[in-house]
């Protein structure tokens, strides 16, 4: 998967999600702020689950670190929702102006929690928690935009839908406003993870062609076991754990791992670490990576 | 006699063991140090004969004998030596030495765990820990060797590590790396190489730093090398020795710098200085591409560019040759350059040249149509222009028809694969260029799906929405709940305004009436307007007249007052003006309270229908000292059960403008009257009796809402008008009387009756029967008591006043059926009957429709002698579901009525619906 189709997958996970959180929320019976404090609740926990997943998936991480970090995410989420309900309940209740506004801080709830879970997993590591923070402002970010916008178009829908068939609840401007609050969500949690990476890979052949893997961590572990950061599942010329690329301070480094067949860098077999440029091929297993970096202003 | 060391050549005493310079073991086989201790059963012989009979012996022999060692060990020899002295132990160890990847490795584990007393303590010496290189040019590459010695025992171990910021030197041969570990017993030669193509040009020397840690101790070896900059040397630019400098005398002669730069000499010279050429690209040609230049340095801002057209549509035969052309130009009086390439998806297409003409680019496109059976074909190039701005026009191509039989080869292309959509066939009987096995696989069917899962879930919420609250001729039960939704839109009730001055007379205890123009009339003053206002009903017919719902066409009648921190101001009345004669304290007693004027008045709120709402007025009054303002909002509203506009909305925002907080209450009289009829009776729902004397109620006891009929018969009450005081986002009042209007002739009648001024009545209205005086005349006064404001806070408070429902047609006369309150699910609503000509003998039964709860009253409540009509009311809740639900009251004399109820949701039903 490209880093543009997958700002598109989390936009497309994060509208389906809240959209069915939504239709979730419909069998409530309960009123007020209760009511709308579980409709939150509900999309919030969706959002969160569908776009963990997504990134576990996406990551290939392994299944134990997947059921993690999707209960935390959601549980997060949904409690960013359950709050975000009630006060936009209360807004709601001072006036119907405020109907946005409410939207609005349920939005930035959500894509708040859903990264607590990453700030979380970074505090200690320095490097992780810059990404993190950026992380968790663009998801802040998005969950106020996607409220923003979500709210709007609920309120409007309503408007205009009111003046076609008078008064009723309607099912199409909540539908369309929780779809969008999703959309706005996902889509910044993928900006967020692609816009932050400084290097990533891109899978030249075989089955995982086109897929590009943001090199995130210190240390990311190219081979065919389940949780490698770049997992080649299928390569059977692959070691288990294969090769791995180095962050340092000064660049991006690729070392061998006792691989049976080796790595290859650029054609050349490396025997120790080898510094990365970008445009380099590496080649482990029957795999070819293209290692792609931003360029970086040299002093 | 002395002992001579092999290895140093140093000298030691007879009786000495090992040299004392280097611990090398000394050939003495006297010496008492080994003599004690001859710990190898069998003495282990190397095949150079040296012979080892204890283990300090073998230890320092393995030392001395590397080379040998490694081969020993790799044969197994020391393994089976142990086995054979009764050392298995050692054996094991040995075995597993032998198969260490690296066999220096497996030597050193060997030593440290044999029993030796000898201390192995390895020393690190480097041979030089500073290299200069001296000048170096950017490109060329260089090797060095640094001589690392081990002056101690043992092996030494540990690492090298580069730190430098270019990485322009690396340990090792080829790329190279920047860390390697190290080991070795006694030299060791650490490759070092300058890498060329990382050399940068720069007025500061290099230096780079390697640091080596082993057991044997750290150092660090700097090596420094100077690359000067090349200064450029060629025309007008000459003598730069930095891009700025070069920028900066580019600005001075732009054309002839233009050449430079076309020509690539600036960028040779970037080259040759080891520098990055900043412009992505070909150079733009003339002027641009000095511009081109200064926008990649930053140093101005690219102007804005855009593409026409966006894409193209052609069509042509296999072979056949298209030329295209786009322009990318600016607004701005900048230079525009751009240059062209296709994307591998579009080897059909070549990019030719650009040409650039002040603000305008335009860039020649040749479309050479593949060898492709009829069918459309879709491409995109890729146009870099100003600023790094990337346009990607589509081209649409329609191959038509080829006469050929055999195509000759499509355009090659280095850097493209050829692609097409994997729809499209390949030319059957004819080799194709194209590979469909090659032919990258869509990554994005997960995604569309996903997305169309999306929009059919969208589409799910409009059908249901649609089939549940349009008109469906077919399903007659949901064209019946739905049929009065929508209101009509045209209103049943009007207002008029007073707003034109009224002259009044003042009479005993001031009070005023208008004087209708007799001007004779003593003490005359003139009012300026003062918005109060009166609600008509619209005829059903054209020759029907409208009935007023207020005693006076212009609401003089009614008034309102403010209570601000226990002073009372007359709401929306100016100060009286009046003629010279009138004595100046009568003029200042009567203007005693009067503070404000009208900011803006009656001004006209447009009709909606999202939400649906009739016309509406506002005008603001305005206080001063104290400060506070005052708007009068009024809008014509569908009734709740009627769902048609016959109610009007009245709401005061009552705001504090100062500084300090305020106590402010509102009061407001409402001179009731219905056609012809001053004196209408009430029904307060919950009481039994229809009020035609007074009531005052305060707090809880306050119902929803209050109604009068027209006409004393219940068959047909003629216009039935509801007073609703439970208004959402409106204060309920906290006081409500019922009673006479306060006409001045209730002064001598009433203990308090000098309060009763008529229109110029103050905060408290006296309380009396409505039938006191002949005729009845009645009013409804609330109050809202003053509550604590501060500064820029509101308090709106308000009531509607219309139409009512009423449902009478069906009892004869003796029943009715009316309903007031929240009819919302789960809303609490009054239902009231009307009952009359009935005795206690009789009883009166209720019919609820299921899902309702009765909260107060009875389903079947005895009735009672009475000579005229009474109530009896019940309060219920609605159920949770929408609908129209139907109510029916039987007596037992078998008169019935009935009344439609309906439960509607509002629009929006929460926050998030």
């Amino acid at each position: 998967m490209s880093l543009r189709l997958f700002v598109i997958y989390c936009a497309l996970i994060g509208g389906i999600c809240s959209y069915l959180g939504w239709a979730v929320g419909l069998s409530i019976t309960s009123e007020g702020v209760l009511r709308a404090a579980l409709k939150g609740l509900f999309a919030g926990a969706l959002i969160g689950t569908g776009l963990s997943q997504l990134d576990s998936i996406w990551n290939g991480r392994s299944l134990f670190f997947a059921i993690c970090h999707t209960l935390i995410a959601a549980i997060l989420a949904g409690a960013g929702g359950f709050l975000g309900g009630i006060i936009g309940e209360l807004l709601f209740k001072i006036h119907n102006s405020l109907i946005i506004a409410g939207w609005l801080v349920t939005g930035l709830l959500i894509g708040m929690a859903i990264s607590a879970f990453e700030l979380f997993m970074s505090l200690g590591n320095p490097m992780a928690k810059s990404a993190a923070v950026s992380k968790a402002i663009k998801c802040m970010v998005g969950g106020a935009i996607g409220g923003m916008l979500g709210g709007g178009i609920f309120y409007s829908v309503s408007l205009v839908w009111a003046s076609k068939f008078g008064p009723g609840i309607f099912w199409t401007p909540p539908a369309i406003g929780f779809s969008v609050l999703g959309i706005c969500i996902g889509m910044f949690i993928g900006l967020a993870q692609v816009l932050i990476k400084e290097a990533w890979v891109r899978i030249e052949n075989g089955r995982w062609q086109g897929k590009e893997l943001i090199l995130a961590k210190p240390v990311s572990v190219i081979g065919r076991r389940e949780g490698c950061e770049i997992a080649l599942f299928g390569d059977r010329n692959l070691a288990p754990e294969h090769a791995c690329i180095r962050k340092r301070e000064n660049g991006f480094f690729l070392a061998d791992l006792d691989s049976p067949d080796g790595t290859y860098l650029n054609k050349k077999r490396i025997k120790e670490e080898t510094p990365l440029a970008t445009d380099d091929i590496i080649q482990t297993g029957a795999t070819r990576l293209k290692f792609l970096e931003k360029t970086r202003t040299r002093a | 006699m002395v002992l001579t060391c092999k290895r140093c050549g140093n000298t030691n005493p007879m009786e000495a063991a090992f040299c004392f310079f280097d611990g090398q073991l000394l050939q003495n086989a006297n010496s008492p140090a080994l003599a004690k201790k001859p710990e190898l059963s069998i003495p282990f012989v190397f095949p150079n004969g040296r012979k080892c009979i204890s283990f300090d012996e073998l230890v320092l022999t393995l030392l001395d004998e590397w080379s040998e060692s490694k081969k020993l060990l790799k044969q197994g020899t020391f393994a089976q030596y142990f086995q054979k002295i009764g050392r298995p132990d050692l054996s094991v160890r040995s075995e597993k030495c032998r198969i260490f990847p690296d066999t220096d490795l497996g030597v050193d584990e060997l030593i440290n765990c044999l029993p030796s007393s000898i201390n192995l303590n390895p020393e690190l010496q480097v041979e030089t820990e500073r290299i200069n290189l001296g000048i170096i040019k950017p490109g060329e590459d260089r090797d060095l060797n640094i001589l690392l010695k081990n002056n101690g025992l043992g092996m030494i171990k540990g690492s090298a590590v580069i730190e430098c910021p270019d990485f322009w030197i690396t340990l090792g041969d080829g790329q190279g790396t920047n860390q390697k570990s190290l080991h070795f017993v006694g030299e060791y030669k650490l490759q070092i190489k300058i890498q060329g193509k990382r050399l940068r040009a720069s007025d500061k020397p290099l230096q780079a730093k390697i640091t080596i840690e082993t057991n044997g101790g750290s150092r660090d070896v700097v090596i420094a090398a100077e690359i000067p900059v090349i200064p450029f040397t060629r025309g007008c630019l000459a003598g730069a020795i930095s891009p700025r400098k070069l920028a900066s005398l580019a600005k001075i002669n732009p054309k002839e710098a233009a050449l430079l730069f076309e020509n690539n000499s600036v960028q040779e010279w970037y080259k040759s200085n080891g520098w990055i050429y900043p412009v992505p690209g070909p150079a733009a040609s003339g002027v641009a591409a000095v511009q081109q230049f200064f926008e990649a340095l930053g140093l101005v801002e690219a102007p804005q560019v855009f593409l026409e057209p966006r894409s193209h549509e052609c069509s042509g035969r296999p072979g056949e040759k298209i030329n295209l052309s786009f322009t990318i130009y600016s607004n701005e009086k900048r230079h525009v350059y751009a240059h062209a390439t296709n994307t591998p998806s579009t080897p059909w297409v070549v990019c030719k040249q650009t040409d650039s003409d002040k603000n305008k680019s335009t860039i020649s496109v040749e479309v050479i149509v593949p060898y492709l059976p009829p069918c459309q074909v879709e491409g995109r190039i890729n146009i870099f222009s100003n600023g790094g701005k990337v346009f990607r026009p589509r081209i649409y191509l329609s191959v038509l028809e080829s006469d050929k039989i055999l195509p000759p080869p499509l355009p090659v292309s280095e850097t493209t694969t050829p692609k097409i959509t994997p729809t499209i066939p390949t030319p059957s009987g004819a080799t194709s260029e194209f590979n469909d096995s090659e032919l990258p696989k869509f990554r994005g069917t997960p995604a569309l799906f996903l997305g169309c899962l999306l929009m059919l879930g969208i589409f799910g919420a409009v059908v249901r929405d649609v089939l549940s609250f349009s008109k469906n001729p077919v399903d007659e039960s949901i064209s019946k709940v739905l049929k009065t939704e929508k209101p009509d839109m045209e209103p049943l009730v009007f207002l008029t305004f007073n707003e034109a001055d009224t002259q009044v007379s003042f009479g005993a205890g001031l009070t005023a009436k208008p004087t209708a123009g007799k001007t004779k009339v003593s003490n005359v003053g003139v009012q300026e307007a003062h918005m109060s206002f009166c609600i008509h009903t619209r005829p059903a017919e054209k020759s029907g007249k409208p009935k007023r719902l207020m005693r006076d066409s212009d609401g003089f009648t009614n008034n309102a007052i403010v209570r601000i921190n226990g002073s009372d101001w007359f709401f929306g009345q100016g100060p009286l003006k009046f003629r010279d004669k009138a004595p100046q304290e009568f003029i200042e007693k009567a203007n005693k309270n009067y503070n404000g004027r009208w900011l803006t008045m009656k001004q006209i709120i447009p009709e909606s229908e999202a939400p649906f709402l009739g016309k509406g007025y506002t005008s603001v009054w305005q206080m001063t000292n104290p400060s506070v303002e005052i708007t009068q909002s009024l809008r014509i509203i569908p009734g709740p059960q009627t769902n048609k506009l016959d109610t009007v909305l009245v709401r005061y925002r009552i705001e504090n403008r100062g500084n300090k907080n305020l106590n402010i209450g509102f009061r407001t009289l409402l001179d009731t009257f219905i056609g012809s009829n001053d004196g209408v009776p009430f029904l307060i729902p919950g009481e039994s009796e229809l009020c035609s004397t007074s009531k005052v109620m305060d707090g809880q006891g306050i119902p929803d809402f209050l109604q009068a009929l027209e006409n004393n018969n219940l068959n047909d009450p003629g216009t039935v008008a509801n007073l609703g005081l439970q208004n959402p986002g409106l204060e309920k009042p906290s006081r409500l009387t019922l009673g006479c209007w306060p006409d001045y002739r209730l002064g001598n009648i009433l203990h308090d009756g000098e309060k009763c001024k008529e229109a110029f009545t103050l905060w408290d209205v006296p309380v009396a029967n409505i039938n006191t005086l002949n005729p009845a005349d009645s009013a409804v006064t609330m109050y809202w008591d003053p509550t604590m404001i501060p500064p820029f806070k509101t308090r709106e408070v308000g009531y509607s006043y219309g139409l009512g429902t009423f449902a009478g047609s069906r009892g004869q006369g003796q029943l009715a059926l009316t309903a007031g309150g929240s009819f919302q699910p789960n809303g609490e609503f009054t239902l009231t009957a009307y009952v009359s000509g009935h005795s206690s003998k009789d009883s009166l039964e209720l019919v609820v429709p299921e899902g309702f709860k009765l909260i107060e009253g009875t389903l079947n409540t005895p009735l009672r002698d009475s000579q005229s009509k009474y109530s009896i009311s019940w309060k219920l809740k609605a159920p949770s579901t929408e609908g129209d639900f139907t109510f029916k009251i039987q007596s037992s004399k078998k008169f019935k009525e009935e009344l439609e109820i309906r439960i509607r949701k509002p629009i929006l039903g929460g926050v998030f619906g």
